[in-house]
């Protein structure tokens, strides 16, 4: 049994509508210095199978190959941005998660036993843990039925 | 794994605790009968039991305040005593009106109205306000699929055809500062709010084509969200039964500790701890529910099963007990399917899991049920069987751990007698602009553009574009029409049996505005502005059926139930004169918010929504609201009274004033029987309601929506009183007023047709882009452009 995580994103090439409209509302909370917002959405898949197999399915069903791309085993991350995860917590429902589940068995694949999706952001700009944690909580995540994670750049 | 609840050696003091610490929302008086109900027991009840009355008990489940006995007293009056509002002055409505084409009212999740000779319509709308409040997203997700269950759970099933919604919501500029401990923002509710009902329908494949959105600072904290869905049923499969014997068996989602508490958690106030009641939080799963629609709707045509609900507030305590509530029922909940171990008995019993059904199968047909629902791969899981006992048997591993007879469940809940009291309110009046000094100067454009643009009044394009309204394929009336399809349409249309002409039309109509002045005048506006959006589009009231949802603060204050009251008298009053029957409805009270650190209390402005069905022999009738044609007359239809309290315009001067629009619905009720004759015989090319703003905004729209200008005069308006002030004509919000376009080829006969209605002409539509409006003494009142006040409108 491995655990993996897949992030899929948009190309570089391809503009994050999603990262615009978060960066219009962090400006409309009042916060500037950030120049840009990129995002993606998490899986973390749970399964008996190999790296081959997570290509698959990364091209066949997670990622749109035209517009985006995806990343596992490596973190897509740069070293000036901050980084930020959001995750369902334990025990609340996630469908689109269960739909993944669905969607690598009708592709012939065995071996899932759970998914479980959230989304990252990367934000280049000037920024601190305060703001982050205000724009985590204001905007991207509900403590309700989340929890976040971030890290700061890379000194 | 179960609990005895130590209640018969409790004094007051400690029931009320074990009520408020188990969340179960029960007074003091209903504890007392609970505990004397066990006394003669001589036992204890278990978590399992408590729960299962707590639930059955909720205002949610059993609407305690609209059945109550109400002692209610208004200044000058004599005290007067309301057996029940529900049956006072709804039920008494529908019952008094008799319309043969009422199939079932009130009894079902649904009302069921007939449609043509194959089918019937159903049609509900629910609320989900607390959910949403705590988590937009998820909770109005789980609102709109709970709504489109309570159609499929209707007589044996009806396929929903059309989704319905409407949002409350408080300011979008709120300041983060004045946002009340606890809560959202405004702007972070109405996004995912917006996404949740839009990601559940489009993905169900359910056109959302009717709605509205209302900002008022005061439902910052309990922004409301009403979600409606219409269905369609074959009239042979309306009617539904349970035998002893047949099987219990639950549909579609697995169990978790979803939701746990809804029923009791939307009978309380919310406060700024809510917020952490991560429990009563509900995901949706728009896929799972589609497949339950089409393993259920195959299984009905095969008369596989005798009856069905939907899990929603309860769960399967709600479902089971309500299914089983004439003959009895046994459960043995370790046969449910759950998502995770660990479940007590009674979070199975009450989880509000999403995506769950319940039916009543006859245990012969229950290999066919199970084929169909593994071909359409949806879970179908046997737990518990109806019983002659009448009772309600629960047992978790053999071991019995509720044990309720279903008559004290249903009927022993001991029915309060609440206070009411009403006393109108004085609010400082506004006087017209048109007196005084400057006024040759005076323009009323601005106020024109200021109208449009503000929140209420301006587009929802950027909502109503994330919806599909198209899918179905038998939309006649989209929610945006015109030229460039995106006026404001009145109503929607559609055709629910595609290759037929018979059409259903569905409108809403909502003012809380006037309920600061009068709920009596707010609720009679909504029942009038419902029925005028269905008349504008070419329905008429002789087939127009409504549907009410009343949104109120605490009705246990006698000044919110005397709201209640006032509401709910004039929903007799004018349903009755209309003709229009009630066929269902909900309410959902308490929508309060108390800060916990500074005793600050609050209650959302008394807000009733009316949703009017009504079914359209001939499609081909039907008009939209955008003008065709230039040289074509603008004509009013309707009185116009100096009637501001509430309005639009008093409220971007800062006033609320106190003369509400008044209801004449003798008035009214001839009006909109003219007009439904002249439209459906295609003397009207266009027809927009006066409702928001009046005449102005309603001309404006008309006129930016058809991409032609519009000459008007207002000397032209029939007035019931005399009117001198120009503002006051072209902005007050009378009801039962509408703006109609005629060919002038149609001019003289339809005169003719509307002789002793009182109608005026006012201008004709140009074929340029000009704006202008002329006051009663000639002056130009009002001078500008479609596209600047189409582009004051979009600006939102």
């Amino acid at each position: 049994m491995k655990n993996w995580k897949v992030e899929v994103y948009y190309k570089p090439e391809v503009p994050d509508t999603v990262g615009q409209g978060i960066l219009e509302d962090i400006t409309d909370l009042g916060i500037n210095g950030i120049d840009a917002v990129r995002t993606a959405t998490v899986y973390w898949i749970e399964g008996s199978f190999e790296a081959e197999t997570m290509d698959r399915i990364g091209t066949e069903l997670l990622a749109d190959p035209i517009t985006q791309a995806y990343a596992f085993g490596t973190d897509n991350d740069t070293d000036t941005d901050w980084t930020l995860e959001v995750q369902f917590k334990p025990g609340v429902t996630d469908a689109v998660g269960d739909s993944t589940v669905k969607g690598i068995t009708d592709l012939g694949i065995a071996g899932v036993t759970a998914v479980r999706t959230g989304n990252k952001y990367w934000f280049t700009g000037t920024l601190n843990t305060e703001v982050l944690e205000t724009i985590a909580q204001r905007l991207l995540m509900n403590e309700v039925i989340q929890t976040f994670s971030y890290q700061a750049p890379k000194p | 794994m179960v609990k005895e609840i130590e209640i018969l050696t409790a004094d007051d003091a400690e029931l009320m605790r074990i009520s408020r610490e188990g969340m179960l929302s029960l007074s003091l008086n209903e504890m007392q009968t609970i505990q004397a109900h066990f006394g003669t027991l001589e036992r204890n009840p278990t978590d399992v039991e408590i729960e299962t009355i707590a639930q059955t008990w909720s205002e949610h489940c059993v609407h305690k305040t609209f059945k109550s006995t109400i002692l209610y007293s208004e200044e000058g009056k004599a005290p007067e005593q309301i057996d029940g509002l529900f049956s006072t002055f709804i039920q008494r409505a529908t019952e008094e009106i008799a319309k043969p084409w009422c199939v079932s009212v009130f009894s079902d999740n649904a009302g069921i109205i007939e449609f043509d000779e194959q089918f019937n319509l159903v049609f509900k709308v629910e609320t989900h306000n607390h959910p949403s409040a705590i988590e937009p997203y998820g909770g109005a997700g789980t609102g709109i699929g709970g709504v489109i269950r309570d159609s499929l759970g209707t007589g044996l099933g009806a396929k929903p055809i059309l989704n319905t919604d409407v949002f409350c919501f408080g300011m979008p500029d709120t300041p983060y500062t004045q946002l009340p401990k606890g809560t959202l923002h405004p702007k972070r509710v109405f996004k995912g709010v917006v996404a949740g009902v839009r990601d559940y329908g489009n993905r169900m494949g359910i056109p959302t084509a009717n709605g509205a959105i209302l900002f008022d600072a005061r439902y910052t904290a309990n922004p409301l969200v009403f979600c409606g869905n219409v269905g369609l049923i074959p009239r042979n499969r309306c009617e539904k039964s349970v035998e002893p014997g047949d099987l219990v068996v639950a549909i579609g989602g697995q169990t978790g500790r979803d939701g746990i508490h809804g029923a009791t958690f939307s009978s309380a106030e919310l406060d700024d701890t809510s917020e952490s009641l991560g429990s009563v939080v509900q995901i949706g799963n728009p896929i799972m529910e589609k497949k339950i629609v089409d393993a259920l709707l195959q299984a009905r045509d095969r008369n596989l099963y005798r009856s069905i609900t939907d899990c929603g507030a309860g769960g399967f305590s709600s479902a089971v007990g309500e299914m089983g509530e004439e003959i009895g029922a046994e459960v043995h909940l370790e046969r449910v399917s759950l998502k995770y171990e660990g479940l007590a008995p009674w979070e199975i019993w009450l989880s509000e899991a999403q995506e769950r059904m319940v039916i009543a199968v006859p245990p012969e047909n229950l290999d066919e049920l199970m084929e169909i629902c593994a071909a359409e791969v949806v879970e179908a899981t046997v737990f518990g069987t109806f019983t002659d006992t009448q009772r309600l048997q629960v047992f978790y591993e053999g071991t019995i751990v509720g044990d309720l007879e279903m008559e004290f469940l249903h009927h022993g809940l001991p029915m309060p007698v609440k206070e009411a009291v009403w006393e109108p309110p004085k609010h400082p009046d506004m006087a017209s602009r048109d007196r005084g000094i400057g006024v040759e100067n005076l323009s009323y454009t601005k106020d024109l553009e200021q109208l449009l643009a503000s929140p209420n009044i301006a587009s929802k394009e950027s909502v109503i574009r994330q919806y599909d309204h198209g899918v179905q394929g038998g939309m006649v009336i989209n929610p945006l029409v015109g030229v460039e399809n995106d006026g404001p349409s009145d109503a929607c249309v559609t055709t629910p049996v595609l290759g037929s002409r018979k059409g259903v039309i569905v409108a809403n109509g909502i003012n809380p505005k006037y309920s600061d002045v009068d709920p009596y005048l707010s609720a009679a506006a909504a029942i009038d502005e419902a029925l005028r959006n269905v008349v504008a589009v070419g329905g008429t009231l002789e087939k127009t059926a409504l549907l009410d949802n009343f949104c109120w603060g605490n009705p246990d204050k006698p000044d919110r139930l005397g709201e209640l009251v006032r509401a709910a008298r004039a929903c007799y009053d004018i349903a009755t004169a209309y003709g229009t029957p009630f066929i269902s409805g909900k309410d959902s009270l308490y929508n309060e918010y108390r800060d916990t650190t500074t005793g600050e209390q609050r209650a959302i402005p008394s807000t009733l929504l009316i949703s009017a069905i009504c079914v359209m022999p001939d499609i081909q009738n039907a008009v939209t609201m955008d003008v065709k044609t230039p040289g074509n007359f603008i004509y009013v239809v309707g009185n116009t009274y100096a009637e501001l309290g509430g309005s639009h315009y008093f409220n971007i001067h800062g006033f609320v004033g106190n003369t509400a629009p008044a209801i004449r619905p003798g008035e009214g009720k001839l009006t909109m029987e003219r007009l439904s004759a002249a439209i459906n015989r295609g003397w009207v090319r266009s027809c927009h309601d006066c409702s928001e703003g009046g005449i102005g905004v309603a001309a404006a729209e008309m006129a930016f929506a058809g991409g032609y200008g519009m000459s008007l005069r207002l000397d032209g308006i029939p007035t019931g009183e005399d009117i001198d002030a120009d503002d006051f004509l072209l902005f007050s919000e009378s009801n039962s007023r509408f703006l109609v376009e005629i060919e002038p080829q149609h001019q003289q006969t339809y005169q003719n047709h509307m002789a002793g209605i009182p109608f005026g002409c006012l201008g004709t539509v140009s074929d340029t882009s000009e704006f202008v409006i002329k006051g009663k003494s000639g002056r130009l009142i009002v001078e500008t452009s479609i596209h600047t006040l189409k582009s004051a409108w979009q600006d939102f």
